[in-house]
């Protein structure tokens, strides 16, 4: 039974990319873009991926949906390994995970008609569908994502369309095949700030209706708390800190986490203007070579002996939230509260 | 409107359209901007908003097929809009610097960084080359960057987003400019590094008494850095003050529903709120208050006219709620 | 729904092609061209090279074009002639998108071993100079049209694939591309349905040069010898005549004017459809230059 409680579980997952530089090409490099993760995702729910360039959170969302092929590690779906699937199961399981880009303007194929776009799905899926059937089917579909009337929509080509609509015909085509998960890749973060909360007021709306879970990429952390039930922040390959969307903001124990918090602009200029200064230090270093230890150490105030030498676990430190950090395990790390602080002291 | 003595600049009645095959857009209409000695000034708006082109057009740098109809633009007692070409290109880049969102698109990827500081550095102060270089490093250190006679000889491609706009912060203001301004200049940047460059931005202002003129999306950012705003609709300005005052009490609908339906980490909102409706065309704006199509308070007036910006005690705005 | 940017139906597309004036004067000239070619038995009053007057009469009102040496009339010669090298052209030059297609697509979209080998095949082609190559092969396998056809489409087809692959390279790794993969599309469908259509019109321009390229090659063998004389061509009708050239240049002129106006119409007709489907013919968008913001 507890095995079922989890629609999709990553285990022990890592991505590593080779790269060849030199005058012939003949160094290879490593990049370890997913390097060592576990996540396990709840029928019903959103769950947020947080990090910044280099985190490897867009990796780890495609490996999970199997868009990408993994260099370890075992991805379960219901409790099933994936790569021990028939091609049949596999199939069907593609079909039941879907994604939603960024960028509204590449995710849509610039010389295909919205009809033609949406009816994708269909083709490949249900090839039996009569034309006039298919045309309710893409109609319905449209007035489900908001697109009203849909006669206007259905014959026009994507860039007669706005950033905001166009995102609403990505999310309809990904809801086409009613898929038990959607992985949404940063789908707000080129939107216009008035036009995010539509979207992700469609999307909440849909996963209630259609019983649809979310695995969110996003690196910004308005949109979680506006949407997500759990959060899990990555640094650099690993994930550093998880648990429920109240605890991390309210409880934060990862100083990378805390960091994150700290830098993400609110409209309170009361605050904001005390608020704006370096609150850590240098940038995201390189997955070619990340530091040893704790791979935030070179970065953290909190840092100690033990930080560069031995790469810390992730400890449950509540019931539900866990935290991969030496100096929080032994209490050492004050939480910060976003709503008064100005920086971590 | 404060501080009236010392107007660094003072953009009135811009009209900057772009004139298509077979229509015309109008990016920005009518729009009035002062900025003042040592102060951040911000322009937020979303897309359409003509914020972009306001700043754009301040130093005439407008693309095809746009040009700046009418309007002024005063600074240092001239108007930039009547000068020559010749004596623009003195004041970019010297006088008035220009900080843009993208570093790739605006930094040559086959000279070296430091280079490219000094040759800034050597056009506008005509100072020799080893001198130049020198200034470059030590702007490398204002700019915060690490072992900066190493960097010094780096390409633009082997640095980091955060490093390149740096490198652009450090071209704009090595000639010592009195006003810069900055695009979105962390737009495409992490959070992380977002915060050590905006507090840059701030230390600029305090230590050169630099005016900075930011133009943004986010009102976060606005909070932040921002002494003033402007609060752009459309192509029109819909309301503007002091930073404090405009968040505390903002009187337009527009900005009244911008707040309300940003996303703040530090609330949790059962319900979101949005601002119903698209943003209009600016070839066929709706008439009178281009807002009123979807503007919960709009009575009978704004669908006939558009209300001027009305303008008291420092704050502005351009509603008919409040005539 | 209209932000910014308006509508273009397709009757407006043709119009933007039709307001670029020297695209329209290249299909007026081709259309002409081929309209001629096809009636060319009717409009014909006699049997092409056959011999009816007194040979090296200079165009008159019986003969317009003149007679050659033998006392053929060039008219005829021409309007029969132009069969040959506009059917040749453009079967050839068809011949060759289509293969340049297929092996573009399919070397860009699976890339590895398959495009290492094709790319190095359409090297080879890219290096070697046609026409001698053409002429080469002419003497292997023989002059008649049918092998000249396949010969020059043999020869044409490298270009319009390293186009067509380099476009499928950059758009291989695009967002609709790998929706359509996460939907569960297969690779043909991802090739001819999702990529193809954007990697398309480089395909058709230089299609429509090679249709230039096409003729003047057929020409330029059939002036040195390797036409096939049961089907005799303007290139044909040129090797005859440069024997003449002093005191008959009316049988050179007459093939030689074909020929270019042939190959300049289809070069007019490539530049307007790269015009009509560049991005800078479609409206200017709202957002501009900078910013990445989008409503």
């Amino acid at each position: 039974m507890k095995a079922l409680e989890y629609l999709l579980e990553g285990i022990g997952l890592r991505k590593y990319y080779a790269i060849k530089r030199g005058s012939l090409r003949k160094r290879t490099l490593i990049a370890k873009a997913v390097d060592g993760v576990d996540l396990r995702i709840r029928q019903g729910e959103t769950f947020a991926l947080v990090g910044e360039s280099g985190s490897g959170k867009t990796t780890l969302g495609k490996m999970l949906i199997s868009l990408i092929e993994t260099t370890e590690g075992q991805v379960l779906y219901k409790g099933k390994n994936i790569f021990e699937m028939t091609k049949e199961e596999r199939g069907k399981f593609r079909s039941k995970m879907q994604i939603i880009f960024q960028d509204p303007d590449a995710s849509l194929n610039p010389k295909h008609t919205i009809r033609k776009i949406l009816s994708l799905p269909f083709q490949i899926h249900a090839g039996d569908l009569k034309k006039h059937e298919l045309e309710e089917k893409i109609i319905g579909l449209l007035g489900k994502v908001g697109l009203e009337p849909p006669q206007q929509f259905i014959n026009s080509y994507p860039h007669e369309l706005s950033g905001g609509q166009k995102q609403r015909v990505g999310i309809a085509r990904a809801v086409a095949l009613n898929p038990e998960l959607v992985v949404a890749d940063e789908p707000v973060s080129s939107l216009d700030v008035s036009v995010r909360a539509q979207i992700l007021k469609l999307m909440k709306n849909l996963q209630q209706e259609m019983n649809i879970t979310y695995l969110f990429i996003t690196h910004d952390l308005a949109v979680v708390r506006a949407i997500a039930h759990n959060v899990a922040t990555m640094y650099l390959g690993k994930i550093v800190e998880s648990g429920t969307v109240r605890q991390t903001f309210e409880s934060a124990l990862h100083p990378y986490t805390q960091s994150l918090l700290l830098s993400t602009p609110i409209p309170r200029p009361a605050i904001m203007q005390k608020r704006v200064v370096p609150q850590v230090t240098g940038e995201v270093p390189s997955p070619i070579n990340p530091p040893s230890g704790c791979r935030f150490h070179p970065r953290c105030r909190y840092a100690q002996d033990i930080c560069s030498k031995l790469d810390p676990d992730l400890l449950e430190l509540e019931r539900d939230h866990v935290v991969a950090c030496h100096v929080a395990a032994h209490g050492g790390i004050k939480p910060v509260d976003i709503s008064v602080q100005t920086s971590v002291e | 409107m404060g501080r009236l003595a010392n107007r660094q600049l003072e953009v009135k009645d811009l009209r900057t359209y772009f004139f298509l095959r077979n229509s015309v857009l109008k990016a920005v209409d009518e729009v009035c901007i002062n900025i003042g000695e040592k102060e951040i000034v911000g322009i937020v708006g979303e897309s359409g908003s003509g914020k972009t082109v306001t700043a754009l057009s301040i130093l005439r740098l407008v693309p095809f097929p746009g040009r700046i109809v009418t309007g002024e633009v005063i600074y240092k007692g001239r108007n930039l809009l009547e000068v020559e070409e010749i004596e623009m290109r003195k004041i970019r880049g010297k006088q008035i610097s220009m900080v843009f969102q993208d570093p790739m698109t605006f930094l040559n990827p086959v000279m070296k960084v430091g280079d490219q500081i000094a040759e800034s550095i050597m056009i506008h102060q005509g100072i020799e080359k080893k001198e130049a270089r020198e200034q470059a490093m030590r702007l490398l250190e204002s700019v915060l960057i690490p072992s900066p006679e190493i960097i010094v000889d780096y390409y633009p491609h082997q640095l980091s987003g955060g490093m390149k706009q740096r490198i652009l912060i450090a071209i704009a203001i090595s000639c010592g400019p009195s006003l810069i301004i900055a695009d979105e200049p962390t737009t495409a940047l992490d959070v992380t590094v977002q915060m050590q460059i905006l507090s840059m931005l701030k230390d600029i202002k305090n230590r050169l008494s630099t005016s900075i003129l930011l133009v943004t999306h986010d009102l976060g950012i606005v909070a932040g850095v921002c002494d003033r705003a402007y609060v752009m609709y459309a192509g029109k300005v819909a309301e503007t003050g002091r930073v404090l005052d405009l968040y505390e009490d903002p009187l337009h609908p527009y900005t009244r529903g911008l707040l309300r339906s940003t996303l703040s980490i530090d609330e949790f909102k059962e319900e979101l709120e949005t601002i119903e409706g698209y943003v209009p065309s600016l070839i066929s704006p709706p008439t009178g208050c281009r807002f009123n199509p979807r503007c919960p308070c709009s009575i009978e007036i704004c669908r006939k006219e558009e209300p001027k910006l009305l303008s008291k005690k420092g704050k502005g705005v351009a509603c008919w709620l409040y005539r | 729904m209209l932000q910014g940017t308006t509508r273009v139906s397709r009757g407006q597309v043709w119009l933007k092609y039709a307001s670029n004036r020297s695209a329209l004067l290249g299909i007026v000239i081709l259309s002409f061209f081929i309209i001629l070619a096809v009636l060319a038995p009717i409009i014909a009053r006699h049997a092409p090279f056959r011999i009816v007057a007194k040979g090296l009469q200079p165009p008159n009102l019986a003969y317009p074009m003149g007679t050659d040496d033998l006392g053929r009339d060039i008219l005829s010669g021409f309007l029969f002639g132009s069969r040959v090298s506009i059917s040749v052209g453009l079967t050839a030059a068809l011949f060759s998108i289509a293969i340049g297609i297929l092996v573009g697509s399919v070397s860009g979209f699976l890339g590895g071993s398959i495009d290492d080998l094709f790319m190095r095949g359409t090297d080879f082609f890219i290096m070697l100079p046609r026409f001698f190559l053409a002429m080469f092969l002419a003497t292997i396998f023989g002059t008649e049209i049918y092998i000249t056809i396949v010969i020059i489409g043999v020869l044409s087809w490298p270009g319009t694939a390293r186009l067509v692959r380099s476009r499928f390279l950059s758009l291989k790794e695009k967002e609709f591309v790998q929706s359509a993969r996460a939907i569960g599309a297969s690779n043909f469908l991802l090739i001819f349905r999702e990529i193809l259509p954007n990697a398309i019109s480089p395909a058709i321009v230089n299609g429509s040069l090679e249709v230039g390229n096409a003729i003047l090659l057929e020409a330029g063998l059939s002036f040195l010898g390797f036409g096939d004389p049961n089907n005799p061509s303007w290139g044909f009708m040129l090797s005859i005549a440069q024997h003449f050239l002093s005191i008959a240049w009316w049988m050179a002129v007459f093939p030689g004017i074909g020929i270019f106006l042939t190959i300049l119409a289809a070069n007019l007709v490539g530049e307007g459809i790269n015009e009509m489907t560049e991005p800078k013919s479609r409206e200017w968008r709202r957002g501009g230059p900078i910013g990445k913001q989008t409503t």
